[in-house]
């Protein structure tokens, strides 16, 4: 019993010893009273992949290291700038002079690989470390440069997307941060018993795209290629699907690497697609007509005076050519692309409206697509318009728009005549579920009877054009040519022409429409010699990957 | 009384021995615990940077960048339309 006692005496002096120690740990010594026990971590969520509609990756995450050193522990500077330069390829002179003793962290290079990160730890120097820095690698490099944008920086430092689908749908790619509280040890290690508590970060959402990477390797190819034969300045070509407007390829050149973004100027960055404005020149009469088509303004099988060049004020409008063929049909009109044929057409719709097909087809408003940098274009009140404009307005020129709204309209009216949005993003997927981005329907712009008429006049149009095209045989191929001259300083350049053709295929169920522009082309201005023959060899290559078994 | 409260004493000496002992052993295994789940954070935070490092070698490698790339260093020929869209008479025995 004496010993039982002796050995519960012997147990609370023992306790006594160690909460003795422990007081004098946790108050009276310097490190323990600098010591926070409990830490507080952000968990940094993922960026959300992007992928194509083969769920081929297009954007994903990669791991980049800012190297810092602790001036403190560095021991001899000299030694260590010149065993760390080399491998940083910096001068000695600029690592030292990035190094300040007086600072207890400073950060000396961004952006260093795994592989170089794991060189320089195997010269195991001292007061040398890595703090982990997100970053994002295209595959793909600069295939669909314009259509993803880059993830750059904000003021803050944190990382945000520019332009395209990355800037678009940054919040959605971001997701949310998570937070650790941990207690641990003067030593890091938590402890157990004490306070754990997370916050689980939320990845950024997965984005699928309506994008094609085979489509859009085939265009880029063939864009390059134009804008070499043809010595462009710009050019620009966008595949659809008419019947959805889900946008199958994009290619706008020059472009950029998004991996490598700030090594290119930042005029490349804006989207030209969605971002420019042009006049568009004769790919706009199909859009008139289809509106005074479907407003009985005009009948199919009307016939128009093609005297000679007509006067509207001061100014005479002419046809390309300056050749006129007295009576001439619609589809003649479109087929010779008669400014003066248009003009009578206009007449005939009346100048109210023409102004109301414009609106309806969405022109001098952004068409909605989910890429960032959109404009809207400009459409001039109508109380500002003057007959000229409203004569010009009919072949398409005298007015801004931007190529995915020229595509917006066209698909319109070949498809039935229904208006669409455009949209570049089919799906978004997280851990825990998919959200499907339904195709948004806005309304009709012409009958569904109207939208036959039209396709087989520009069928016509395309078989019976002034130039003849090397056409893949067997398909029924439908399109528009159109060359609008440039506007310098109010007055239009005769030698700077932006060069186009939009068309589809095949005629009665088109699979994919195609827009194809060139600027200031200069091997030859005629959209027909340049743009045309660009859609052509696109067309031919798409055939053969959808597989579309020819007409005839 | 007294020969009562002498093994209620005894047990209630016995159990505290027991519960310090219980202490003790919680406090080491918690420890060493913590030992363990800081190796396995660094542990799998290294497999995350491995797996990321290697992704992105596997889709630079599947990219179609890259076999353009070799495609081009090869001599392949771009030269390869099928020639049936331009000729389907062979195609349909016309």
């Amino acid at each position: 019993m004496i010993k039982l006692r002796l050995l519960l005496v012997l147990f609370v002096v023992g306790y006594v010893l160690v909460y003795v120690k422990l007081f004098y740990l946790q108050t009276f010594n310097s490190l323990s009273s600098n010591a926070n026990y409990v830490k507080t971590e952000k968990i940094q969520p993922s960026r959300g992949k992007i992928s194509d509609r083969h769920l081929l990756p297009l954007a994903v995450n990669q791991i980049k290291y800012r190297l810092y050193v602790e001036p403190k522990h560095i021991g001899d500077k000299e030694q260590l700038v010149q065993r760390l330069a080399p491998s940083l390829s910096l001068s000695e002179a600029s690592l030292e002079a990035r190094i300040d003793m007086s600072k207890n962290w400073v950060s000396v290079a961004a952006g260093i690989s795994p592989e170089m990160r794991r060189q320089i730890m195997k010269l195991k120097l001292n007061g040398v470390g890595f703090g982990e820095e997100p970053d994002r690698f295209y595959p793909e490099a600069s295939l669909s440069a314009h259509l993803l944008g880059f993830v750059g920086k904000n003021a803050a430092g944190g990382a945000v997307g520019y332009f395209g689908v990355e800037g678009y749908y940054d919040k959605e790619l971001t997701g949310l941060g998570g937070v650790v509280r941990s207690e641990q040890d003067l030593l890091g290690r938590p402890i157990f018993l004490g306070i754990q508590e997370k916050i689980d970060a939320e990845n950024g959402r997965d984005l699928v795209l309506t994008i094609d990477n085979s489509v859009q390797a085939i265009i880029k190819g063939r864009l390059k290629n134009a804008m070499e034969s043809y010595q462009a300045q710009q050019g620009c070509v966008i595949v659809v699907d008419p019947n959805n407007l889900e946008v199958l390829g994009l290619s706008c050149l020059p472009d950029f690497d998004p991996t490598t973004y700030y090594q290119f100027d930042e005029a490349l960055y804006k989207n030209p697609a969605i971002s420019n404005l042009y006049e568009p020149g004769s790919t706009f009469k199909p859009m008139v007509v289809a509106a005074a088509l479907s407003d009985k303004a005009i009948k199919p099988n009307d016939t128009f005076e093609e005297a000679g060049p007509v006067t509207i004020g001061e100014y005479n409008i002419r046809t390309w050519d300056d050749k006129y063929e007295g009576k001439v049909s619609v589809t003649r009109i479109l087929e010779k692309s008669s400014n003066v044929g248009m003009v009578a057409i206009g007449a005939r719709l009346g100048n109210q409206k023409l102004y109301q097909a414009l609106e309806k087809y969405g022109f001098g408003s952004p068409t909605g697509i989910d890429l960032q940098g959109e404009v809207g274009g400009y459409l001039k009140p109508k109380n500002q318009w003057y007959p000229i404009d409203f004569a010009t307005a009919t072949f398409g020129q005298g007015i801004a728009v931007t190529p995915i709204q020229m595509v917006k309209a066209f698909a319109s009216i070949i498809n039935g005549g229904n208006l669409f949005q455009p949209h570049v993003v089919k799906k978004l997927v997280s851990d825990h579920d998919e959200q499907t981005i339904p195709v948004k329907s806005l309304g009709r712009s012409v009958d569904a009877k109207t939208s036959e008429i039209i396709k087989r006049m520009l069928e016509a149009t395309v078989n019976n054009g002034e130039v003849h095209w090397a056409k893949p045989a067997g398909y029924r191929i439908g399109g528009k040519t159109g060359t609008a001259q440039i506007a310098i300083k109010g007055h239009y350049d005769a030698s700077k022409t932006i060069a186009s053709f939009i068309g589809f295929v095949p005629v009665d169920q088109p699979k994919f429409l195609v827009l194809t522009i060139l600027w200031e082309p200069k091997a030859s201005q005629w959209g027909s010699e340049t743009a045309a023959p660009l859609f052509f060899d696109i067309a031919k290559d798409l055939i053969v990957y959808y597989n579309i078994s020819p007409d005839e | 009384m007294k020969k009562n409260n002498l093994p209620l004493t005894q047990i209630t000496i016995i159990i505290i021995l027991l519960l310090v002992v219980a202490n003790i052993y919680l406090f080491v295994r918690g420890m060493y615990l913590g030992d363990d789940i800081s190796r396995f954070e660094t542990k799998t935070q290294q497999l995350q940077q491995e797996n990321i490092e290697l992704e992105k070698k596997v889709l630079a490698a599947e990219s179609l960048e890259h076999a353009a790339s070799v495609a081009a260093t090869l001599g392949f020929t771009s030269k390869s339309q099928p020639y049936s869209l331009e000729s389907l008479k062979y195609a349909f025995n016309r």
